[in-house]
């Protein structure tokens, strides 16, 4: 992308930082590592880029849509990263006799590509694509102290980098999975119930998309005429094969899959079909389910409503009385009472149970997941803003190749957005001084560059102006009000200072 | 500066048919020596030229400024775009060139009906050591399509000729590609997905902000085209419908017609006198109607007597303003007040 005269632009979407920024990013991490240092998270960078199957293997489809992934010039598959997770994990399991847990903590730039739709007003400011994360990873523990120790550092670090009215939703994806698994259900249908916990908790349509959706996805099973009209299912298809009445063609034209192939495939649908006699009931209690919840203390002037008002059904104001309604509607489960133990823990690590909200319509963005999932919230003036978030994803250090299965949960904020809800005034301003020394005259540069090195030796900041005719002023306006001195060279070892 | 206004349309295919088809019933038809020359006049507007590209270079040459207008697939446009380059859409559909990319699979696979079907295939594939083969001349759009679907484990074919052969030849397992009817996808034993459809397309406009805005004459230029594309467009939806009523006089015909609002035309009626041999008192109505209402007007009419209706299409339908040139403005006021300099 040109300007005039053919100047290159930045790239869309990646800033510059500097100045008062840089600083504020700069302090902002020195937090970072205070808070987690204490909680004995180790420090780790990994690289930039990672091998693109990394982020494949169980990151799901909307990270992997947002992959900037690209060919080395050596023919390997290779992506910027858009997360750490998944390179944390990567590196916890190269670590020999590592003990277990294992803390790790980073503060790193991240990349993820989002499309600029095409009628965007051309003004609009381009979808950001890089981005710092901080956050922090837990791998090898299942304790739920581990999940109150994860959600009590992201609390506390959001607040110390002094983000007003923090708030954490929970969720459990372990507990939506567990409740699900005892009914009839074909993976595939379980799956997507899972993902459509939040789109069955908007008032909007009361769930009629999802309903539609999994009619046309052939999950849905239909009666009487409506069942007649939609295209063959997979048992009507074999018994059709089975009396001849339908053909495959010859092997040969089978193109890359052959009948065996083909059949299994049949096979396959008729048993998920089967099972998906209970999809209308799972359905129905899923949507009654993602309808309950509790609220977190709303800051003063943002009337709840407002902000809960997509939501349908009512928040209760208790965690304890949230579980239980749960409890009510979907009898005992094991992740009921872990999510309970989560609260408790998250409590015992300090976060304010005010600030705490449960909610059963809350699902997670990212595919790897397992159980405990949890969003840090902020404010911009009255808009609730999501700063981050984590969760347990027990899975994932299997899918990347462990042999063990090692359990561990983590979080990351956007310390982008984190600066964006702190004013500036929350930022210590940097008390570096300076001192500027400048020529009085063409032809006494040397003595200059001497007189700023003594002075640093002195440990003193110090800027050298080359240039008797440079605005010195201006420069020491720009480097906070610096000290200036200009030397002149009367006499040897002789100087002015202004 | 050239202020000649630089218009490139596809030189092949149903697009380019459309093209030069809309381009002559808005008034601006294009006048081409011979058909292995690759530029053309506009005789109605001087000053427009145009100049015939394949249309998959299109938005490149508009992009890079060697052209100001295109005429281009909006699929098209979003495989090919620099999504924060110099180009904007001036018209988002010229209402033609309807298309769907699809996602089409060998009709043999009676197992895959879906994108999760496909989306297990491909984990299957991958299990066994191999990707899923996707052929399409669209690889931008249909990887993210897939990624959004949770597909991951896929490879692009790149071809050249009929997509539609690859799979019977091996060449790919699955391909992705342009179907309007789809017969030439069943024709070839493919069948698309219920949910396989990437995007929707048809045919739009797009400009060069950064040329446009920096010459008047290459804007008023631009101005006369959407001014007669915009009015042929928004004609095809109305039609004149003039009949005969018996009455006493024009105000009392008119406030008959206007006694149904919805059926009066945009404006309302135009009522005069006809001259006729007989001892009454004749008028002649005319209510210019959207194409959808034409017999409920048709029936009014008759409830007032009306005789003699005729329904006649309209050539052009000019408003107060053009708004796709208002449009246009707007989106170069917005561009130049960029960071980007006009």
């Amino acid at each position: 992308m040109l300007g005039r005269n053919g100047r290159i632009l930045r790239a869309p979407g990646f800033d510059d930082r500097s100045g008062r920024q840089f600083e504020r990013i700069d302090e902002a991490i020195r937090i970072t590592r205070d808070v987690l240092y204490a909680r004995g998270y180790q420090a780790v960078e990994t690289p930039l880029i990672e091998q693109t199957e990394l982020f494949l293997r169980r990151s799901g489809g909307l990270l992997s849509s947002q992959l900037f992934d690209f060919v080395a010039p050596d023919g390997s598959d290779i992506s910027l990263r858009p997360e750490l997770t998944a390179p944390v994990v990567r590196h916890a399991l190269e670590q020999q006799d590592a003990v277990l847990p294992m803390r790790f903590q980073y503060a790193s730039p991240i990349f993820r590509y989002t499309e600029r739709p095409y009628d965007a007003p051309a003004n609009a400011v381009p979808n950001k694509r890089q981005f710092i994360q901080i956050g922090a990873e837990l791998v090898g523990t299942s304790h739920p102290q581990a999940d109150g120790e994860i959600i009590g550092a992201a609390y506390e670090l959001a607040r110390r980098l002094g983000v007003e009215h923090v708030s954490i939703r929970i969720g459990h994806v372990g507990l939506i999975r567990e409740l699900l698994g005892r009914f009839n259900l074909s993976e595939r249908a379980r799956l997507f119930l899972a993902n459509h916990v939040s789109a069955l908790a908007m008032c909007e349509d009361e769930g009629k998309s999802v309903e539609e959706e999994a009619v046309r996805l052939g999950m849905m099973p239909l009666m009487g005429q409506q069942r007649i009209e939609t295209q063959a299912s997979a048992a009507d298809l074999l018994s059709r094969l089975a009396s001849g009445s339908v053909m495959l063609p010859a092997e040969s034209e089978l193109t890359s899959r052959s009948a065996a192939d083909i059949v299994a495939g049949l096979r396959r649908k008729v048993e998920w079909d089967s099972a998906n006699e209970d999809f209308p009931m799972a359905l129905d209690l899923m949507r009654q389910l993602s309808k309950v919840r509790s609220l977190a203390t709303i800051p003063e002037n943002n009337p709840v409503e407002k902000h809960d008002r997509s939501r349908c059904g009512k928040s209760t104001v208790r965690h304890g009385d949230t579980i239980s309604a749960a409890r009510t509607l979907i009898g005992e489960l094991d992740g009921l009472d872990d999510l309970a133990s989560v609260v408790d823990a998250a409590d015992s690590n300090g976060v304010d149970h005010l600030d705490l909200s449960v909610d059963f319509g809350f699902a997670a963005s990212i595919a790897y997941y397992s159980g405990m999932i949890f969003e840090v919230n902020g404010w911009i003036e009255d808009e609730q803003v999501i700063l981050g978030g984590g969760g347990r994803y027990d899975g994932l250090a299997s899918a990347l190749g462990s042999d063990t299965d090692l359990p561990a949960l983590g979080f990351a904020l956007n310390l982008d957005t984190v600066l964006e809800v702190t004013s500036d005034s929350n930022w210590a301003s940097s008390d570096r001084r300076y001192i500027v020394v400048a020529p009085a005259y063409e032809g006494n540069v040397d003595e200059v560059v001497e007189r700023a090195e003594a002075l640093r030796s002195e440990e003193h900041n110090v800027v050298t102006v080359f240039d008797p005719g440079d605005d010195v002023k201006r420069l020491a306006k720009s480097l906070g009000d610096a000290e200036v001195m200009r030397v002149e060279l009367t006499d040897e070892d002789e100087e002015v200072v202004e | 500066m050239n202020d000649a206004l630089r218009l490139a349309i596809p030189s092949t295919g149903a697009l380019e048919q459309g093209a030069v088809r809309l381009l002559a019933e808005s008034d601006a038809a294009v006048s081409r020596i011979n058909s292995r020359r690759y530029t053309a006049k506009v005789p109605s507007i001087p000053g427009v030229e145009v100049i015939y590209q394949r249309q998959s270079d299109i938005t490149t040459i508009v992009d890079s400024g060697n052209a100001d207008l295109g005429i281009v697939g909006l699929d098209r446009y979003l495989e090919a775009r620099l999504e924060d380059g110099d180009t904007l859409v001036v018209a988002p559909d010229l209402e033609y060139g309807r298309s769907r990319l699809v996602i089409a699979v060998p009709d043999s696979w009676l197992d895959i009906t879906s994108m999760y079907d496909l989306s297990d295939l491909s984990l299957e594939f991958h299990e066994r050591g191999r990707d899923l083969r996707v052929a399409t001349k669209y690889p931008r759009l249909v990887k993210r399509f897939l990624n959004r679907r949770g597909i991951n484990y896929f490879s692009m074919v790149s071809i050249n000729g009929a997509l539609e052969a690859a799979p019977r030849i091996g060449y790919a397992d699955i391909i992705a590609d342009i179907s309007d009817t789809g017969n030439t996808l069943r024709e070839n034993n493919l069948r698309t997905l219920v949910d396989g459809v990437a995007i929707e397309s048809q045919a739009i406009m797009i400009g060069n902000a950064k040329l446009l805005a920096s010459s008047e004459s290459k804007l008023n230029l631009a101005r006369l085209l959407l001014e007669r594309i915009e009015a042929r467009l928004r004609s095809r939806s109305y039609r004149r419908v003039t009949a005969n009523v018996k009455g006493k006089s024009e105000g009392e015909i008119a406030e008959l017609v206007l006694a149904s609002p919805e059926l009066s035309g945009i404006r309302g009626p135009t009522v005069s006198r006809v001259f006729t041999t007989d001892r009454n008192l004749w008028f002649s109505v005319q209510i210019v109607t959207r194409k959808r209402d034409v017999l409920r007007v048709v029936d009014h009419l008759r409830s007032l007597g009306g005789t003699g209706t005729a329904v006649t299409d309209l050539q052009f339908l000019y408003q107060q303003e053009c708004e796709l040139y208002s449009e246009l403005v707007k989106k170069l006021e917005q561009f130049c007040g960029m960071a980007v300099e006009c």
